[in-house]
């Protein structure tokens, strides 16, 4: 089973993925916990991209892709902005004390704690970001 | 989301529902005023809290370093065993006073 969502490169259209995910992506997954896991993970990347993948440019689109694979849930996410692998970044220090954390860097390193496999791909002049769930 | 201030010398917080980037952006709003005024002590009801997101680790660590800044004290309370999880995987257990 296969589900495609377009939104616009602004926060408010956030409401819709969250829609998205409770209408076609929550029913797939028995486990509550892992229903939390995965939204949290979708949310993080999909507002990276909204945030910092087209510049300036506003009405651009998103692709939000989920696909049901029985034991399997894969999610891509695919844009034309500009080119960035979010898994060449490094990830957050977390043994810092109060006055030294900064504020933000977690998003992407909740996405790959959260999910069992992630890939990037270039092509086309479109980042693709792919995300697994084992649901088994 | 659902946010209920009892404002005091310890002012309690209570959320109700998400704390997703939408709805910190609100929250932060209303919360913004209370660290200004330099509150003694700031609890966090996190009984009916279900999510949170980077953006509400974001305002938690904006709280939690304003109020160490003035010597105050930030608690949360009630905190779900998902959000506890959540906490831990991003070291957040050892920055935040987690009841």
């Amino acid at each position: 089973m296969c589900h495609t969502l377009y939104i616009k490169n602004e926060l408010s259209e956030l409401a819709r993925l969250y829609d998205f995910i409770d209408q076609h992506v929550a029913p797939c997954i028995a486990n509550k916990q892992t229903v939390a896991q995965v939204k949290l993970a979708i949310e993080e990347l999909v507002t990276n991209i909204i945030l910092y993948a087209y510049g300036e440019q506003k009405n651009q689109t998103i692709q939000i892709e989920m696909e049901c694979q029985g034991k399997r849930l894969k999610i891509t996410v695919t844009d034309s902005g500009i080119p960035f692998n979010p898994l060449e970044k490094k990830d957050p220090d977390l043994s810092l004390s109060l006055e030294d954390r900064p504020i933000g860097g977690l998003g992407i390193f909740l996405v790959k704690q959260l999910m069992n496999e992630v890939y990037y791909e270039r092509s086309s002049e479109k980042n693709i970001f792919t995300m697994i769930k084992d649901l088994s | 989301m659902e946010i209920n201030i009892q404002k005091g010398e310890t002012t309690t917080i209570t959320l109700k529902g998400q704390l997703d980037t939408l709805t910190s952006a609100d929250a932060e709003k209303e919360i913004s005023p209370i660290l200004e005024s330099n509150v003694k002590e700031i609890i966090l009801d996190c009984a009916e809290l279900d999510y949170i997101s980077s953006a509400g680790l974001r305002l938690l660590l904006i709280i939690q370093k304003s109020m160490a800044a003035h010597k105050g004290i930030f608690r949360l309370i009630h905190t779900k065993q998902e959000i506890r999880d959540i906490f831990n995987l991003t070291g957040f257990s050892s920055i935040l006073n987690i009841e």
